[in-house]
C-alpha cells in the first residue's frame, strides 16, 4: 500500500553511515519530528524526485538487530511492525557497512522477512575492491536488490535514487523476498498461529516478533497482552532463547554465504590502531582527554564571548528602535521590556552553544568520543551512570537541554535516569554571566596564586564543584533507586575517520534547535511574566512610588538618566516581584541576602541568565544596557543601613554564588526532564533535591564566613 | 616482565576449568568456544562475536575498567560481567 506523503526509510546499523546519506540527500530540506508517545526525535527530509513528487526521507536511529533495549533500537522495532504508525515506511533503504561482513545483515534479514519492500545499500564500496565482489549471492541470498555505494566517494548515489523511482513506478515485485530466510521450528509455529489470531494478521514473522514484544507494544491492547501471555506459555515460548536461536540461525545462514562473497584481508585498520595505543592507554589516555576537554573550554571562553557582545548589542540596538518605533504604552513596554530581552536571553547563549557542539561533533564524528566512553565506563559504572552518560555531562557544560535529550542512547533505564538526574549539576553557559558578575566579591582580580590568574582559577574551581556534586549526587541515587533491567557496555569502536563537514553541520544544527525550541518557548514566556510582575504592583503603588522617586530627584537635583534610574528602582520595590521578594525574605535571610536579591532569586528561578538584567534594574544602572562591569561597581557600592558594613561581602557573595552553582534555576530544563522520563515525579525530585543543596551549602557557607 | 606473564599464563589455565575473556593477556589472540549468559548471547552475535570467531585482547582500560577487543576486523568494548561470560578455547 503506498501511502501518502510517500515514506521511505532508512535503517542500518549505527555507524554504517546512514546519517551521512541521509545528510547527502535531504540536504537542507530536513527537520526533526517528535515520535508520539516516544521521547525520540526522528529526522525525517524531503526529497523531491524528477518526476515532482516528494517523499519522505525518515532516518531511524541506528540498530543492530529487532530484539533490542534501547529506546531508540525499540524505536525500529515499533514503527516497523505498526503499518499503522505514521512514520511506517513504503519502502526500507537498509544501509550496511560492506568491510563488516555478517554482522550488519542480520538486520536487514529481519526486515526483508517482515515483507516489508528493501533494497540493501552496501555502503563504503570505495574501500574494497569491487571487481572481486560477487554482488549477485547477496542478491540471491536476501531476494532483493543491492547496491553498492560510498557516501564518500558519491559513487552510485543516484543510482538509489533511480532504485526509488522505479520502485513508485513500478510496483513492489523486485523489493520483496518471496521466501523467509529463517525457517521457523514447531514451537514457532504454534505460537506464531496464536498470535495471528490475536492481533487478526497474516504475516508469520510479524507475529513471532510480537510474540516477543508484546509486552511493550503500545498498539497492543491489555486482553491482546493477556491471550498472547498465556498462548506463549501453552506452547512453550521462551522469549529470551528463541531470541538466541533466531539471531543464531540467522547468522549460521548468512556468514558462510557473505564470507565466500569477497575475500576479506585479515589486517583492520592500522591506523586506527596506532592511534588507539596512545588514546586508550592506561596513562596518557586519561592525560588526553583532560587536555582535550581544558582546550576546548578554554577556546570557548576566549573565542565565544566576542560574538555573544555582538548579539548583546544587536539586540540592545533592536530595543532602542522598538521603542523609538513604536508609541508609548504599555504593548510597548511587554515587547522592549519582556519580549525582546526575553529573546536575547536565549540568542546570547548561541555562541558558546553552537561552539561546543561544534567540538563534540568533530569527537563524535572521528570516532574518540566511543574511546572516551569505553575508558570512563568502569569509573562511571560505580557512580550510576554509564560510559555513554559522559556525552551528556560534556554537553551540558552548553546547556542541560539537549545534554539531557542525548541520554536515549543509553538502554538501561537507571542509569539513564541518574544521568538525566545529576545533568544539570555541570556548569552551564546561563551560569557563566552570575559567575562573571560575582566573583569579583569573592576573589579579587589582582590576586594571582602560583602564577595563574585567582578568578580563572576560582571559575575552574565553580566548574569542578559542579562535576563533584553531580558525580555525589549520582552515588547517592544509585543506592535509592532499584535496578530493574540489565545494564550493558558492549559498545562498537568506529575505525577512526576525517569527520565530513556536512555531518557536523547537522550534528550542531540539531541540537541547537533542540535548545532554542524547548529553551526558547519557555524563556520567552516567563520573561514576559516576570516584565509583567516586575511591572505592576497592587493598586496605585506603582504611581506612588514613581511620584515619589520623582520628587527625591528633584530635591537631590538629579540629572535626567539618574531619574529614570531611581524611577524605575523604587517602581519594582513597589511592584509584586519585589513584595515577593519581600515575602521571601525570612526564608533567604539566613544564607545572606536581602529582598532585592531575593528578587532576583525568584526572577532566576524561571533562568538563570535573568539575574544580571534584574539585579541591573534593581540597583538603577537601568536594564538596557546589561554591563557586568557596571553593575559590579553598583553592587559593591552597596551599604548596609543598619551596620555600615558593604552588602556584598565576602560572606554573602560566596554564599550567593554557591546558589547559582548547585540550584536548578531552569523551568526549561525541568519540562525537558518531564518530557524524558514521561512523569512529573522526577523533574519535582530534581528541582527540590537540587534546591536542597543549594539552601545548605549557602547557609553553610553565609554562616561560617559571617 | 616477560617471566612473570607466563608465570600468570600458565597459573591461570592450570586452575581455572574455563579460560575466558578476562583470563586473557594484552595482545593475547584466541578463539571463542561458546557464551556463558544467555542475556548477552544475542547481543554479543550482533557485534559479530560468534563460536568460532577469532578474537584479541588488545588492552584493558585505565581505571581498572573495560575491555578493548578485536573480533575478526571490529573493535568492541566490553564491561568486565560481559567479557567474563565469552568463553574461550584452550
Amino acid at each position: 500500500m503506498i501511502s501518502s506523503p510517500r515514506k521511505v526509510a532508512l535503517i542500518g546499523n549505527p555507524n554504517s553511515g546512514k546519517t551521512s546519506l541521509f545528510n547527502q540527500l535531504t540536504g537542507r530540506h530536513q527537520h526533526t519530528s517528535n515520535y508520539p508517545g516516544t521521547t525520540v526525535n526522528i529526522n525525517v527530509g524531503k526529497y523531491e524526485l524528477e518526476n515532482g513528487s516528494t517523499i519522505d526521507l525518515i532516518d531511524f536511529p541506528g540498530a543492530y538487530s529487532f530484539f533490542a533495549t534501547s529506546a531508540d533500537e525499540k524505536l525500529n522495532v515499533e514503527i516497523l511492525i505498526d503499518e499503522q504508525s505514521p512514520h511506517h515506511p513504503d519502502l526500507v533503504l537498509y544501509i550496511a557497512d560492506v568491510t563488516q561482513l555478517d554482522r550488519h545483515f542480520l538486520l536487514a534479514s529481519q526486515v526483508i522477512d517482515l515483507g516489508i519492500p528493501t533494497v540493501i545499500i552496501l555502503n563504503m564500496f570505495d574501500l574494497i575492491e569491487p571487481e572481486k565482489y560477487d554482488l549477485k549471492k547477496v542478491e540471491k541470498l536476501f531476494g532483493v536488490r543491492v547496491i553498492p555505494v560510498s557516501t564518500r566517494s558519491g559513487l552510485n548515489i543516484s543510482t538509489i535514487i533511480d532504485t526509488i523511482s522505479s520502485f513508485y513506478t513500478n510496483g513492489s515485485e523486485d523489493f520483496v523476498n518471496d521466501e523467509l530466510l529463517y525457517k521457523f521450528d514447531t514451537v514457532e509455529l504454534s505460537t506464531i498461529n496464536n498470535t495471528k489470531q490475536i492481533i487478526n494478521s497474516d504475516n508469520p514473522y510479524l507475529a513471532k516478533l510480537i510474540s516477543h514484544h508484546y509486552k511493550w507494544l503500545p498498539f497492543i491492547n491489555n486482553e491482546q497482552k493477556a491471550n498472547i501471555e498465556s498462548g506463549n506459555k501453552e506452547t512453550g515460548f521462551e522469549d529470551v532463547h528463541y531470541q538466541i536461536k533466531e539471531t543464531m540461525n540467522r547468522y549460521q545462514t548468512i556468514e558462510p554465504v557473505l564470507k565466500s562473497v569477497y575475500n576479506y584481508k585479515e589486517s583492520s585498520n592500522k591506523l586506527t590502531d596506532k592511534i588507539d595505543n596512545i588514546i586508550t592507554h592506561r596513562v596518557l589516555g586519561p592525560i588526553i582527554f583532560f587536555s582535550v576537554m581544558l582546550f576546548i573550554f578554554q577556546a570557548i571562553f576566549s573565542w565565544a564571548t566576542i560574538p555573544s557582545d555582538w548579539v548583546e548589542s544587536g539586540f540592545s540596538a533592536i530595543s532602542s528602535l522598538a521603542r523609538h518605533t513604536m508609541g508609548a504604552g504599555w504593548f510597548t513596554n511587554l515587547i522592549v521590556e519582556g519580549l525582546i530581552p526575553g529573546l536575547a536571553g536565549v540568542f546570547v547563549f548561541l555562541p558558546q552553544i553552537i561552539m561546543l557542539f561544534f567540538f563534540i561533533a568533530i569527537l563524535e564524528e572521528s570516532g574518540y568520543m566511543s574511546r572516551v566512553v569505553f575508558m570512563f565506563d568502569t569509573l562511571l559504572s560505580k557512580f550510576g551512570l554509564n560510559g555513554r552518560s559522559i556525552v551528556s555531562l560534556i554537553s551540558s557544560g552548553a546547556c542541560a537541554i539537549p545534554a539531557i535529550m542525548s541520554t536515549r542512547t543509553i538502554s538501561n533505564f537507571k542509569e539513564r535516569l541518574i544521568t538525566i538526574m545529576v545533568a544539570p549539576l555541570i556548569s552551564c553557559s546561563a551560569r557563566i554571566p552570575v559567575y562573571t558578575a560575582l566573583i569579583g566579591f569573592v576573589v579579587p582580580s589582582t590576586m594571582s596564586f602560583m602564577g595563574f590568574n585567582a578568578q580563572g582559577l576560582a571559575f575552574m574551581g565553580l566548574y569542578l564543584l559542579g562535576i563533584v556534586a553531580a558525580l555525589g549526587s549520582a552515588l547517592v541515587f544509585k543506592f535509592i533507586l532499584k535496578n530493574k533491567d540489565a545494564s550493558y557496555l558492549l559498545l562498537e569502536l568506529p575505525e577512526y575517520k576525517k569527520p565530513m563537514i556536512k555531518n557536523i553541520f547537522y550534528y550542531v544544527s540539531t541540537r541547537v534547535s533542540e535548545f532554542i525550541k524547548e529553551a526558547g518557548k519557555i524563556i520567552l514566556i516567563v520573561s514576559m511574566l516576570l516584565w509583567f510582575l516586575a511591572s505592576y504592583g497592587p493598586g496605585d503603588a506603582m504611581q506612588q512610588a514613581e511620584s515619589q522617586a520623582i520628587s527625591i530627584s528633584k530635591t537631590k537635583q538629579m540629572s535626567d538618566d539618574q531619574q529614570d534610574n531611581l524611577v524605575a528602582s523604587q517602581k519594582i520595590e513597589a511592584s509584586y516581584a519585589g513584595i515577593l521578594g519581600k515575602f521571601i525574605e525570612p526564608i533567604v535571610k539566613p544564607l545572606g541576602y536581602d529582598w532585592k536579591m531575593g528578587i532576583a532569586l525568584i526572577t532566576s528561578f524561571a533562568a538563570r541568565e535573568v539575574f544580571v538584567g534584574t539585579m541591573a534594574t534593581i540597583y538603577s544602572i537601568g536594564s538596557d544596557q546589561e554591563d557586568e562591569i557596571k553593575l559590579r561597581d553598583r553592587m559593591s557600592q552597596q551599604v548596609n543601613p543598619l551596620t555600615g558594613k558593604p552588602i556584598y561581602s565576602f560572606a554573602t557573595s560566596l554564599s550567593l554564588l554557591l546558589f547559582y552553582v548547585f540550584a536548578l534555576q531552569c523551568l526549561s530544563t525541568l519540562a525537558v526532564t518531564y518530557k524524558e522520563t514521561k512523569s512529573i515525579k522526577w523533574p519535582i525530585i530534581q528541582f527540590t533535591y537540587m534546591g536542597t543543596m543549594a539552601y545548605l551549602v549557602s547557609f553553610i557557607v553565609y554562616q561560617y564566613f559571617s | 616482565m616477560k617471566l612473570k606473564n607466563i608465570g600468570i599464563l600458565d597459573k591461570r589455565m592450570g586452575l581455572k576449568e574455563q579460560k575466558t575473556i578476562i583470563d586473557m593477556i594484552n595482545g593475547e589472540i584466541g578463539y571463542i568456544e561458546s557464551f556463558e549468559k544467555p542475556i548477552f548471547t544475542c547481543k554479543f552475535y550482533n557485534l559479530g562475536m560468534s563460536p568460532n570467531a577469532k578474537v584479541t585482547l588488545v588492552r584493558k582500560a585505565p581505571f581498572g575498567g573495560a575491555y578493548y577487543v578485536k573480533i575478526n576486523k571490529t573493535l568492541v568494548a566490553l564491561r568486565t560481567i560481559e567479557a567474563k561470560s565469552i568463553i574461550i578455547k584452550k
